[in-house]
């Protein structure tokens, strides 16, 4: 016997006489665990609101935009069209609540909330509806 | 060698059975834990390499063409996915310089092993296989799984069965010189 085949069996001996080692007892249970979330689909994020309302309101407000600065090019001296029926809802509120000073900015605030929240409701309300019924 | 549980049965895996799968982690998952475990020598960073492989070897198994022995499949990628965790840790992977052991040592060796208490001799060859780098240690314990078939070491590592025989003559020379520095030259004696 040479000494590579010296080498080789005392190899096979070490090796055959080598234990295997033990995962944890619960090792195929956190396997399949993983194996399960893997397979679960991920969840997908679906707006409660769908995309065309948002996409009529920002075309309005784009158009209405667009036809202030095209009638009226000297937009920071002029007001636009519909700031006069703003401006009138505002003389109205002043005189009924003369002593409360509500400025443009605050009324537009208000009025884009209004519009909002007014849009959500009616959507969120046909939402609740199909689910619950 | 062999487990006693049932052969997984491939296509029910792939259509979505998961209890066959479970089937194929209790078949293999000593020999996929052992290769982790003596390749990375860490109990934690092994069982959660070879539970990652199992996650691997789930999502590529409509890729198993059935060209290769399933266990060899499985091996291969056991061994790529401690090989990734090796490269991911910077841990060295490279083997330590062959010193020669003469036959006669090796012989030596062998008569103090046989003399050995079987406890004793278990928990030496445990950490002589612990010492060998995680190639050394891979190379020799996939050697063994594959029921010293070459070949099927060679389809594991991806390499030629004549350069799987040179890095396993290689491996089996540094276990050798591995066990010769754990077992004392006084207590080689003593057994002789």
């Amino acid at each position: 016997m040479n000494d590579n085949e010296h080498l080789e069996k005392l190899v096979n001996e070490l090796m055959e006489d080598a234990s295997y080692e033990k995962p944890s007892h619960n090792f195929t249970d956190t396997v399949m665990k993983k194996i399960e979330a893997l397979d679960k689909p991920s969840p997908i994020f679906k707006s409660v609101m769908p995309k065309w309302p948002i996409v009529v309101f920002v075309s309005i407000l784009v158009l209405l935009a667009a036809y202030g600065v095209a009638t009226n090019p000297s937009v920071e001296e002029t007001t636009p069209f519909y700031t006069q029926e703003i401006d009138k809802v505002g003389q109205w509120l002043s005189y009924l609540f003369s002593k409360i000073v509500i400025s443009k900015k605050a009324l537009y605030t208000l009025s884009m909330i209004g519009i909002v929240i007014g849009l959500q409701t009616h959507i969120l309300k046909k939402y609740f509806n199909s689910r619950l019924t | 060698m062999e487990q006693t549980v049932d052969q997984p049965n491939i296509e029910a895996i792939i259509g979505g059975d998961s209890q066959e799968f479970a089937k194929l982690v209790d078949k293999y998952k000593v020999l996929v834990f052992t290769i982790a475990m003596r390749m990375l020598k860490n109990r934690e960073e092994a069982e959660e390499v070879a539970q990652d492989s199992f996650l691997k070897i789930y999502k590529s198994l409509k890729k198993f063409k059935g060209d290769a022995k399933l266990s060899t499949w499985i091996y291969r990628i056991a061994y790529n996915t401690c090989l990734d965790r090796i490269k991911k840790n910077k841990k060295e992977l490279n083997n330590r310089s062959i010193d020669e052991v003469s036959g006669y040592q090796v012989a030596e060796l062998g008569n103090a092993l046989e003399e050995m208490l079987q406890k004793e001799k278990s928990a030496l060859i445990k950490n002589s296989i612990q010492s060998l780098s995680p190639t050394d240690a891979a190379i020799l314990t996939l050697y063994y799984f594959e029921e010293n078939n070459l070949n099927e070491l060679a389809k594991t590592l991806k390499i030629s069965p004549n350069t799987a025989k040179i890095k396993l003559y290689r491996a089996r020379l540094r276990l050798a010189e591995v066990l010769k520095k754990q077992m004392e030259p006084n207590k080689i004696e003593s057994y002789e």
